[in-house]
C-alpha cells in the first residue's frame, strides 16, 4: 500500500503539471522553421530597436497577448514601448514593428521570412513555425 | 500674440490631420510612404520679470509670465523607402525660430543608403548629436522630463548639420556598439539682449560611440563647430578669427522599466580670442537625474551644475539647480507633464537676461502635453 502511494504521488504531480501547463497559456516567440533559439535579452533587443538583423512583428494593440508579451519580454508597459520607438522613428532609425491582425498572419509572415520574429499564443503553434523562446 | 499662436497651431493641426489621412496611402510605384508626427502643447511661467529661454537661439522681448509659445511645437515626418536599402526622411517642424512667431523649418532631410543592416550612410540634413538626447530633443514624448537640463542642453545652440553622416552598428553577443560620424556645415542666429548675430559654421563634425547592454547605455561624443567670428574690442577696433567651439561629453542611462537613471557630463572649450587672450566661452557642466515609474506616473528628480570659466561672454561662475519633473501617461500617445525648477538668476543657461550680480533664485514652472501620432 505504502509502495503504491509513493509511486502514485510523482505520477499525480506529473499529471497535474501537464494540466496546469495546458491551462496557463504560454506566449511563444516564433520564427521560420530553420531558426536558432533566442534568449530573452536578444528578444528584448529586437523589440526595442537594438537589433537590425531581425524584423519584429506585432499583434494589434487591442490584442491582450501584446501587452503581456512586452511585459514578459522587456519589463515595459505600452507607453514606454511607444516612447522607445518614438525616439527611433524621429531620429531616422526605423519604424515600429509592423502590426499583423492575428496569429495566423504572424505565422505566415515568419514562415516566409527567415529574419521575421513574431509572438503568438502557445495554443496556436503549428509545424509551419519554430518556437525560439517560451515566455511564461 | 495669443491670436497668432492659436491660428498657427490650428493651421498646423489641420495639416497634421490631413497628413494623417495620407498615412494609410501606399503607392504602387515601389515607394512606401509612412507619415508620423510629434508635438508639445505647453508653456512656462517665470517669476520676477526674468525671461526663461531654452538656449540663446531663442528670442523674447518681454517676459509674459506664463508663455504658452515657448514650449509648443509640432513636427511631421515623412519616411519614403524604396526597396530595402534606399530611403528619404524629411522632418518639418513648426516652432519659434529666433522670433516670437512660429515658423516651419526643416529639422531632418536626408537620403539614406543601407548597404547592410548594420550600416547607414546619410546625405543631407541631420541632427547635430552633441549630447545624449540632442537628436530627439524636440520629441517631448520620447523624453522622461518636460525639458532637458539647461545646464547641458542650453550650451549647444547649433541643432542641425548639412553634410554627411555614417552610422555603424557592431553587435558583440548581446552588447551593441553604435558608432556615428557626421561632417558638414551649420548656421544659427543667436541672441544677446536685442542683438542678433548669425553664426555660420564653415565646418562642423560630431563623433559618437554608444554602448548598450541590457538596460544600460554609455555614450561618449566629441562635437566641434568652426565658425568665423569678429569680436569688437572697442568703438573702432575689432578682431576677426576662426572660433573652434568644442564639446566633449559622456552620458549614462539606465532604464529597467521601473527605475530611470540619467546622467551627462560635458566640457566646452574654445580657442582664445586673439589680443583678448580669453576664449569666447568655456565651461564644465553635468546633471544627474533619477526617477521611478508608479504605473502611469513617473516622478523624476534632476540636479544640474554649470561651472563657467572666465571668458569673453561670461564671468567665472558656478551655479546648481534642482528640478522636479512629473510625467503622466494619460492615454496611449499623450503624456501630461509638469516641471519645477528654481535656478539662480545669474545662470545664463536659463535666462535671456541673467543678472550676474544677484544671488536671487526664481521659480520656473512648466506644464504641457507631449504627443505622437
Amino acid at each position: 500500500m505504502n509502495m503504491r502511494v509513493r509511486t502514485s504521488i510523482p505520477g499525480f504531480i506529473a499529471v497535474l503539471a501537464t494540466v496546469v501547463q495546458a491551462q496557463v497559456r504560454d506566449i511563444v516567440v516564433v520564427m521560420g522553421p530553420g531558426a536558432a533559439a533566442l534568449t530573452k535579452s536578444q528578444l528584448a533587443n529586437v523589440y526595442l530597436g537594438r537589433n537590425n538583423n531581425l524584423t519584429p512583428i506585432d499583434l494589434p494593440e487591442s490584442n491582450p497577448i501584446r501587452q503581456a508579451f512586452y511585459k514578459y519580454a522587456t519589463d515595459r508597459d505600452p507607453p514606454q514601448i511607444k516612447t522607445v520607438w518614438s525616439r527611433l522613428t524621429f531620429t531616422g532609425h526605423g519604424q515600429p514593428p509592423k502590426e499583423l491582425e492575428n496569429a495566423a498572419a504572424v505565422k505566415k509572415a515568419v514562415a516566409g521570412d527567415p529574419k521575421a520574429v513574431g509572438y503568438i499564443d502557445g495554443a496556436d503553434v503549428d509545424a509551419s513555425v519554430k518556437v525560439v523562446l517560451v515566455l511564461n | 500674440m495669443k491670436g497668432l499662436y492659436a491660428s498657427t497651431l490650428t493651421a498646423v493641426i489641420g495639416v497634421t490631420v490631413t497628413l494623417g489621412v495620407v498615412t494609410s496611402v501606399r503607392a504602387d510605384s515601389g515607394i512606401n510612404t509612412t507619415i508620423s508626427g510629434f508635438g508639445t502643447m505647453g508653456g512656462t511661467y517665470t517669476g520676477d520679470g526674468y525671461t526663461y529661454i531654452h538656449n540663446p537661439s531663442e528670442f523674447k522681448t518681454t517676459n509674459s509670465q506664463f508663455d504658452l509659445g515657448l514650449d509648443s511645437r509640432i513636427g511631421v515626418q515623412a519616411d519614403l523607402s524604396y526597396g530595402t536599402d534606399l530611403s528619404v526622411i524629411v522632418q518639418e517642424e513648426a516652432k519659434r525660430r529666433g522670433s516670437e512667431n512660429f515658423s516651419l523649418g526643416t529639422e531632418w532631410a536626408f537620403l539614406q543608403y543601407t548597404p547592410t543592416s548594420d550600416v547607414k550612410l546619410r546625405l543631407g540634413r541631420v541632427a547635430l548629436a552633441t549630447f545624449l538626447m540632442s537628436d530627439s530633443r524636440d520629441v517631448g514624448y520620447a523624453q522622461p522630463w518636460f525639458r532637458a537640463p539647461n545646464e547641458i542642453y542650453a550650451d549647444e545652440p547649433f541643432e542641425t548639420l548639412d553634410g554627411g553622416q555614417a552610422l555603424w552598428r557592431v553587435s558583440i553577443g548581446e552588447i551593441v556598439l553604435d558608432l556615428e560620424g557626421a561632417y558638414g556645415t551649420t548656421s544659427q542666429a543667436l541672441h544677446s539682449g536685442s542683438i542678433a548675430l548669425t553664426f555660420s559654421a564653415k565646418s562642423a563634425y560630431n563623433l559618437t560611440a554608444a554602448l548598450s547592454f541590457d538596460n544600460f547605455l554609455l555614450r561618449v561624443a566629441e562635437t566641434t563647430v568652426l565658425f568665423p567670428l569678429t569680436v569688437p574690442l572697442g568703438p573702432t577696433t575689432a578682431v576677426s578669427y576662426s572660433d573652434h567651439d568644442k564639446f566633449r561629453s559622456a552620458g549614462f542611462q539606465y532604464d529597467d522599466g521601473k527605475a530611470i537613471v540619467l546622467s551627462e557630463w560635458a566640457k566646452r572649450t574654445e580657442n582664445d580670442v586673439p589680443l583678448v587672450n580669453r576664449p569666447l566661452a568655456i565651461s564644465n557642466e553635468w546633471y544627474a537625474a533619477g526617477g521611478w515609474r508608479f504605473g502611469k506616473l513617473t516622478p523624476l528628480l534632476i540636479y544640474g551644475k554649470w561651472d563657467g570659466g572666465l571668458s569673453v561672454v561670461y564671468p567665472a561662475a558656478s551655479a546648481a539647480t534642482w528640478s522636479v519633473s512629473l510625467r503622466y501617461d494619460i492615454v496611449r500617445n499623450v503624456a501630461l507633464k509638469a516641471q519645477f525648477s528654481r535656478p539662480p538668476v545669474s545662470l545664463s543657461a536659463y535666462f535671456a537676461n541673467p543678472n550676474f550680480a544677484s544671488n536671487e533664485r526664481v521659480n520656473v514652472i512648466s506644464m504641457g502635453a507631449d504627443f505622437v501620432f
